[in-house]
Parts: structure tokens; sequence; C-alpha cells
């Protein structure tokens, strides 16, 4: 690990509840209202700490100690992965494999939490989590074997390094597939439009705004952090594959690296004015879809 | 070796003792258990050194058989097979002592407990296809008295038919392989065997496929597994446990053993034993997560666990077919170590399960509830189980995992089109795989410890006593140990691959990739235990400050005070969005009556998880079977006189057939 991983590693640990700030202000400007600030997700973070904590009367140990192995499943998931052209900090063959699985902990330990509390709610809720992740893993993984098939590379850092844009090579088309691939995931996975609403008021209709319904306080601070690194973690992924390589200087490297997630997080908020949620049933058809663009992009990797 | 042999011998008395003390029960269970800890012991002695590097030893004993011989040896695979037997064993055998403990026939029980296990290791290390063949026998027959205990149930009954039949269908399998196989070889000796000639290569299709069906219908390979889910519901839960946990991986020794009989490896083979894992491993899991009964459930991943195993030898055997050692000995290898991953994580979870039927005495997971506050021990060692089964790091069932993605993307670095092919199922199923078994296991975890209790039992169910609670602990210890410590269980895998080649070139040699990638995750896995204990520590303090008033109330019902634990959610519907997404594979029966008119009276509700396999293709093939069968009633008629006339002219043939050779 040297300077530069570790001050990406901080902006990361940083900057990472600010995506939601964008996406709001996005949707905001969207829907003609002023929106609120940037920042928000900060002081919501910093006020929930400061509150005290009810407990379900039927929530068990689980319930408290949940939210603390999410969070620490995201913070070792998020050393894997690489900041475009400055490799992560943890990097080693097969790490991907590491992060999909770290990230299906922080998943166990939050369905857990929520079949805790024993509300019909936060059970309806974390079905839908299980059934949907469930469906996106496989496009995770044959969008790592795609990269490491197109680099040549078993690590996400090598992999990033490796990646090379010829114009109008099929190479480069699949590449751009598995992009969209991949952003369908990070809506899936972090539970945005057109999977899941986070702005929902109604519980029947939610995915993970359920699943902390009966979460407040410290506890819902930490739970809201470890939500803005996975989208982190998520953004930088996909950012790693639009990153050209540069030859500039490391901190200007790591300026352009923060600036496409901020980016995407753009994106998001876009994608969540312009679209409408898919109905529940239909939501694993579209997952099957996305594997199936993975599987494509795999074929055209092979033409190439 | 000949400590081995002692170490057997003492098991197999203690086995003998319990017949002796059937009259007291206590003595009986005691004395075997403490012979069967001993004979362990002995037993482990060879094997780990040999699991370690020791040569090869042989036993030849001046005792013949008809066509066979006493011919042991213990060789690198044998020994690495041996060692979850040898950490189940006494633990099952120690945890039968409290789970039998208010129950008759704990003499007979134990007596067949170390019979199956004495079986087991004499099986490994057999090299003589008949002495192969008459010690798996006893291992079928001695495992068909453990899971009939309960005899005096016909569902049990049942199950240990239904066992008894495939078990059987597999051994007619075998017979036909050996005595192809001796034939061409001129001898039953194995090392005869191995060094028998160039099969021709039709032959190895059909010497393979025997193989698969042989050993395949004990492992439970698809579609042969359909006994599994029947037997370990019926079975006592430390039955279950070694059963599943060891029992059926003796079908994959057999199958690796076989292998290495037949030369060199046909992609054929692989494309075969990958897609039957892909099957085992979808199906098993989509089963597990339909299933009410948690016992049941348990038995379908043990089909989805053999199934990943499967993937990693067919791999392994691609591998070795496309001339690539490196993917040949990661697919091998990442098998092997899921055997004995499974062995320590599906024998904890039987073991934990167990003390929840004992507690509860239910199997149906929709009348339980909340067992968290009850019985804590029991729950965090189930939760323990439940990451492991999910493949999730830190725990052991990430680690094997790991090394069959890996072998799976190897192969793809060689931009072959099959080898992309490969990579490309390997691990779109594999992932699939690992998320449905995540929603399997958190529906266990939640449905059964979390929540409130959803019926009222009769007696409070708490945690066991400690012959219960300590082969748990232990249990959970090596499923967290091995996980994070996996470097250090590399060389045992390295070597022990290299008996299905033939080559002398171990893992770690082939690829040096492996053993970095496998320290890195160790790291990761001590911080994620080093963090959370960090992380609970702070959020301790954060909530434990004065200023932070901690309350409990209701949970969130959409205003309504007063939740009733009916208003749950159930492990049916939990599971039923997934299922039926998967509906072709398994069969729902529904049978709904719904409240009908202004003031309804009843309604009813249920639903019937059937095996489709089951359904589908044994229960036609045995009716056929039956009505084929009916043509022949007439020579058995009752009338023994004329039963002496079949005996006669059978004979006056033979004697006609020997005069004319």
């Amino acid at each position: 690990m040297n300077a530069n991983n570790v001050m990406m590693i901080l902006s990361a640990l940083l900057l990472s509840p600010l995506l939601f700030g964008v996406i709001n202000r996005v949707k905001a400007m969207f829907a003609g209202r002023k929106g609120s600030p940037l920042l928000q997700t900060y002081f919501d973070i910093a006020k929930l700490m400061k509150k005290g904590m009810v407990y379900g009367n039927t929530t068990s140990l689980m319930f408290q100690l949940g939210p603390v192995f999410v969070l620490v499943s995201v913070l070792l998931a998020l050393l894997m992965v690489p900041f475009g052209p400055i490799a992560a900090p943890l990097s080693f063959q097969g790490d991907f494999i590491l992060l999909a699985y770290l990230l299906g902990v922080s998943r166990f330990f939050t369905v857990l939490s929520a079949l805790d509390t024993g509300s019909a709610f936060e059970g309806m809720g974390a079905s839908r989590e299980v059934q949907f992740a469930a469906m996106g893993e496989p496009t995770f993984m044959l969008g790592a074997l795609l990269l490491a098939i197109h680099t040549g590379e078993m690590s996400l850092s090598g992999m990033v390094r490796e990646i090379q844009f010829d114009v109008l090579s099929p190479a480069t088309a699949a590449v751009v597939l598995l992009v969209a691939a991949w952003m369908m995931l990070l809506l899936t996975e972090n539970s945005r439009i057109p999977v899941d609403d986070p702005n929902t008021h109604l519980e029947l209709t939610m995915i993970h705004e359920v699943m902390v319904l009966d979460t407040g306080g410290p506890l819902m601070g930490i739970v809201t952090y470890a939500s803005g690194i996975k989208l982190w973690i998520f953004s930088a992924l996909i950012a790693n594959l639009l990153v050209p390589t540069l030859s500039a200087g490391a901190s200007a490297q790591a300026g352009i690296f923060v600036g496409i997630v901020l980016l995407i997080a753009v994106a998001v908020g876009v994608i969540e004015s312009i679209m409408g949620r898919v109905r529940l049933r239909q939501i694993p058809k579209v997952l099957v879809g996305t594997t199936a663009l993975v599987a494509t992009a795999l074929i055209m990797t092979l033409a190439g | 070796m000949w400590t081995f042999l002692v170490g057997c011998g003492v098991i197999a008395l203690g086995g003998l003792l319990a017949l002796v003390f059937f009259k007291h029960e206590k003595a009986a269970k005691i004395s075997a258990t403490v012979l069967t800890v001993a004979g362990s012991a002995l037993v482990a002695m060879p094997v780990i050194e040999t699991a370690l590097g020791a040569d090869t030893e042989f036993i030849r004993l001046a005792w013949t058989l008809p066509l066979g011989e006493f011919h042991l040896g213990l060789d690198r695979l044998s020994a690495f097979f041996a060692l979850p037997i040898l950490l189940l064993s006494p633990l099952c055998a120690i945890y039968g002592i409290g789970y039998l403990a208010h129950r008759k026939g704990g003499g007979g029980h134990y007596f067949f407990l170390n019979t199956l296990v004495v079986s087991m290791l004499l099986l490994l290390c057999a090299k003589n296809a008949i002495l192969f063949l008459i010690v798996w026998e006893v291992m079928a027959i001695s495992s068909f008295f453990l899971v009939v205990f309960d005899d005096h149930l016909p569902s049990v009954r049942q199950a240990g038919w239904t066992y008894m039949i495939a078990t059987h269908i597999g051994v007619m399998a075998l017979l036909a392989f050996f005595s192809i196989l001796g034939h061409h070889a001129g001898s039953f000796d194995f090392q005869a065997m191995l060094a028998g000639g160039e099969l021709s290569s039709s032959m190895r299709l059909v010497l393979f496929l025997l193989a698969v069906v042989g050993f395949g219908s004990k492992a439970g390979i698809f579609p042969l597994h359909i006994w599994l889910p029947e037997a370990h519901p019926a079975a006592p839960s430390h039955v279950s446990a070694l059963m599943s946990g060891v029992m059926i991986k003796m079908g994959i020794y057999g199958l690796m053993r076989s292998l290495s009989f037949l030369g060199e490896f046909e992609a054929t083979f692989g494309w075969i034993l990958l897609a039957l894992g892909v099957a085992a491993g979808v199906v098993g899991i989509v089963s597990a997560l339909s299933s009410h009964d948690i016992k049941r459930m348990l038995a379908y991943s043990s089909v989805e666990n053999i199934g990943i195993i499967c993937i990693g030898l067919g791999t392994g055997i691609l591998g070795s077919a496309w001339h690539n050692p490196q993917v040949t000995a990661l697919g091998f290898g990442g098998a092997l170590l899921h055997v004995l991953n499974h062995s320590m994580f599906k024998g904890l979870l039987f073991l934990t399960v167990g003390a929840v039927v004992h507690e509860t005495d239910t199997k149906e997971m929709h009348h339980m509830g909340g067992l968290l506050k009850k019985m804590p021990f029991t729950a965090v060692l189930f939760f323990a189980g439940a990451m492991a089964a999910s493949a999730l790091p830190p725990f052991n069932g990430f680690v094997s995992e790991f090394l069959i993605y890996f072998s799976g993307i190897k192969s793809a670095m060689t931009k072959d089109v099959s080898s992309i092919l490969l990579a490309a199922v390997l691990l779109t199923s594999l992932a699939l795989i690992g998320g449905l078994a995540l929603a399997a296991f958190t529906k266990v975890g939640g449905m059964v410890f979390l929540g409130e209790p959803r019926t009222a039992l009769k007696k409070t169910p708490h945690d066991p006593g400690w012959t219960m609670k300590f082969p748990l602990l232990l249990l959970g210890i090596f499923a967290l140990g091995t996980g994070i410590a996996s470097p250090l269980l590399l060389p045992l895998v390295s070597d022990a691959q290299t008996v299905l080649t033939g080559d002398a070139a171990s893992l770690m040699a082939l690829d040096s990739d492996i053993l970095p990638s496998l320290i890195n995750i160790s790291y990761v896995s001590g911080a994620f235990l080093v963090a959370f204990v960090i992380l609970a520590f702070f959020y301790r303090i954060l909530t434990g400050r004065k200023k932070c008033e901690v309350a409990r109330s209701p949970v969130w019902d959409c205003g309504y005070a007063k939740p009733a634990v009916s208003m749950q959610y159930t492990p049916s519907s939990f599971s039923a969005p997934l299922v039926l997404l998967f509906k072709p594979l398994v069969h729902i029966r529904w049978a709904l009556q719904k409240p009908e008119g202004y003031f309804p009276k009843s309604g009813r509700f249920e639903t019937k998880i059937e095996d489709r396999v089951k359904e589908a293709f044994y229960a036609p093939l045995f009716r056929l079977i039956a009505k084929t069968l009916l043509l022949f009633r007439f020579l058995q008629h009752g009338h023994v006189h004329i039963y002496v006339i079949y005996v006669a002219v059978t004979l006056i043939a033979l004697l006609l057939f020997t005069a004319g050779n």
C-alpha cells in the first residue's frame, strides 16, 4: 500500500455519502425543485449517530450486530476496488470472486437482521432482496470473466490496467455492453429505480428500505453509511471501465477517476428521473436479460 | 499401516461391546464411543503421516476370498478421504449419547455406527475389487440399519427401503464395472487394473458411465439423488451428519479411484460430469429452497454440494483432456477440498438442526421461530454453518469454491472457444447456485432462529447438554479455522489430486498463483473478524453513552400496535418468488380451499413439494418393472414339490454345461 492507495481509500470513505446527495440533487433539478443540500446524507448520519436507540420487542442480538457485519464486509470489499490507473490496496488473482462474496456476506446479514424483527413487511423485503440478488450474481461473474479474457489478467487492478480501447473493435463494443449490464447491476444491488424506489412511502412495494424499517439511531447511521460505500464500490467498478489510461500525474488521474464516479451518480439520478419502476414480477426477466447481455459481450470478445 | 488396522479393530471392538452391553444402554453407548475416539486417534497417526507425504504402505494378508485377496494400501487419496471420517465419526458418536439419552435400542445402534465407520475406513484402503465390494456392502447395510432407527414409523421404513433399493442399483453397476475391468486386467487387484493396458475408447466410455451410476447412486449425483431427501429426515441427526458428511463422499472417492483406472481422460467425460454437476447444483438448491422440512432441506443442500464437487471434477477432467495441467490440478484440488469442507459444515448443520428437532419435536419450519433467544449457542453455530454452506468468507465453504472458480478462469485464459465455454458455464452456474444457497440458508436461519415462535411448543426449548454442545463447538471452530487457515490445507489437496492423473506434479508446483491468492483471502478473513470486534466495540460504546437512551417498542406494522406471531412472514412465502421462477424443476402441489361467503367458516391452504425426478422418471420406471415382473408370477405358486423340480433341472443343466466345456 502506498500513499496513492491511502489517498484513494480515504476519498472513497469520505465521498461515498456524497453520491446520494448528487443523485437527489439531479432528481430535484429534473422535478423543478431546489432539492436538499448536497451534503444532506452527512448531516443525516451525524444526527443519527447522536440519537438514542429503539429496538423492536421481538429482536435479538442479530438485529444489533447485523449492520456491523454489513459495514465490515463492504469496507473490506472496498479494499479490492481499483481506482482507475491506481491499483487497489489489495490485489490478487481472483480477487473479484472475494469481492462478490463479501458483498454476499453483507446481504446475508442485512436479510437476517430484517427477519429478526419478525415483521411481515421486513420478511417481504428480505425475500425480494435474496431473489433479485441471486438473479444478478451471474452478471457480475460473467462480466469479470469477459474482462479477464479481454486483458489476460485475473485481478481487478490488472484488468483495469490492461484494458484497451481500440476504436471500433469488437472488444470495445463488448466493454460498452458490459458497462450497460453493470449499470443495471448497480441499480439492482443498490435498490434504485427501476428495481426499487428509495423514496417510496408504501412499505408493501419497498425492497431495501423495508428491510431497515425498524432500524433507527446509530444503527441506521451505520446502515446508511454502508449503503453509501456499496454504491461507491459499484460506481467505481463501472468508472474503471470508462477511465482512459492517461499519462497524467497521480493527482490528475485520481481527480478524473473521482469525477467519473460522481458522473455515474448523475447518470443514476437521470435514470431515476426519466424512468418508472418495473413491476416486481418482471425484474427477474430484466436480470436474466442483463446476464444475456454480458453473454453476448463475451461472444463478441471471441470474435475480436 | 498396522496401526491403521489396529485402530479399525479397536473401533470394531467398540461396536461389539455395545452389543454385549445392549441391556445397559448407557454402558453400551459410552464403551462404543470411547473406543471410537481411541480407535480414530490410532488410525489418525498413519493417515496424517500419509496425507502429509509419507510413502504409500501396503498390506497383503494370507486370507483367500474367492477371486479376491485381503490387500490394503494407504495412499494420498485414501488418506485425504479418511480425514473427515476421523473428525466426524467420534463427534457423531459423542453427540449420539445425548441425542439418544431417553431412547431404547442404543446398543444395536452403536454396533452399526461403529461398523459403518470401520467399513468406510477399510473401503478407502481396499486394493482389491472383491474386498472393496464386500466392505461397500457392509457400509450400505450398516447405514441402512442406522437410518431405520425409528422403525416403528411407516415413513421411516419407507425411507429405508428407498435407500436400500437406490444403493443396490448402484452395486449392480459396480459389479459390471469391476467385472469388465477385472477381465481386461486379468486380475481384481487395483494395481493390476492401474497397469492393465490400453482400453478402447468406447470401452472407456462404458466404464465411465458405469462408475458414474454405481458410485453416483451412493454420492447422490443427479439424477440418482432421490434417496437423500428421504433417508436424511428419517435418520437420527448424528446419523444424517455422518452419512451426509462422509458416507456419500465414499461415492466420490470411488468415482475418483475408478477414474484413475481409465487411463487418459476424454473431454466427453468432463462435459458429462460438468452437466450433471450443474444440474445437481441448481436442482438441489432450488429443491432445498422449496423444502419446509428442515432436514430435507439440508439433504437437498448436500445434493447441491455434490453437484459443486462434480463441477470441479468435470473441470479437472476437461483440463486433462486439453493438456492443461494447471486447470486439472485446480479442478481436482477444488473438488477434494470441497469434500473436506462440506463434511465439516454439513456435519455441523445436521448436528445443530438435530438439537433443534430434539428440543421442538418437529422438523417443520412453519412451526418454528425465535429459537435464537432460547438456544443461543445452537443458533450461533447454525449461522456459522449456514455461512459456510452459502460459500461466504471467512468460512471454509468459500475457499473450495474459490479454487473451482479459479480453475474455470484459468482455463479461459487459453482463449480457446471450448475452454471459454467451460468457464462461462462454470462461473454462471456457481454464481447462481451461490445466490440461491444464500436465499435458502437465510430462509432456514431466519425462520427457525429469528422472529417469534410460530406455534406453541410443548416444552420450553433450551440449548442441549455438553455431549451435544461439544461436537457443535469443535465443528464450528474447524469450519472457521480451515476457512482462515486455508493456505495450510493446500498442501493436502495439492498432492492428493496427483493420484487421479498419475502425474507426480502437485498443484502448488503447477500453479504458483493459487497460494498467494489463498494467503490474501486468509488475511481478509482474519481482518474480517478483527474489524468486526473493533466496530462492535465502538457500537457498544456509542449506544452505551449516558446520552443515548435505549428503548424497546413493538415493530412497525402500519400503526398496528399488537402484531401477532401469525402475521410473520412464513418460510414458504419467503421462498415462493424464487421457487416459482424455477417452477419446471420442482413440482408444487397446491391444495386451496378459499374461505367463501360473508361469514366464512374455514379456509385451508397447503403446499407439498414433490421431487420432479422421482415423479416423472422413477415412479413410471418402477411401475413398468413391477408390471413386467408380474408376467413371471406363474413360476411362483407355492407348490414345494415343483420347486424341487426347478432345483433338479437347474443342477442337471449346470452339469451338462460343465461337461460340455
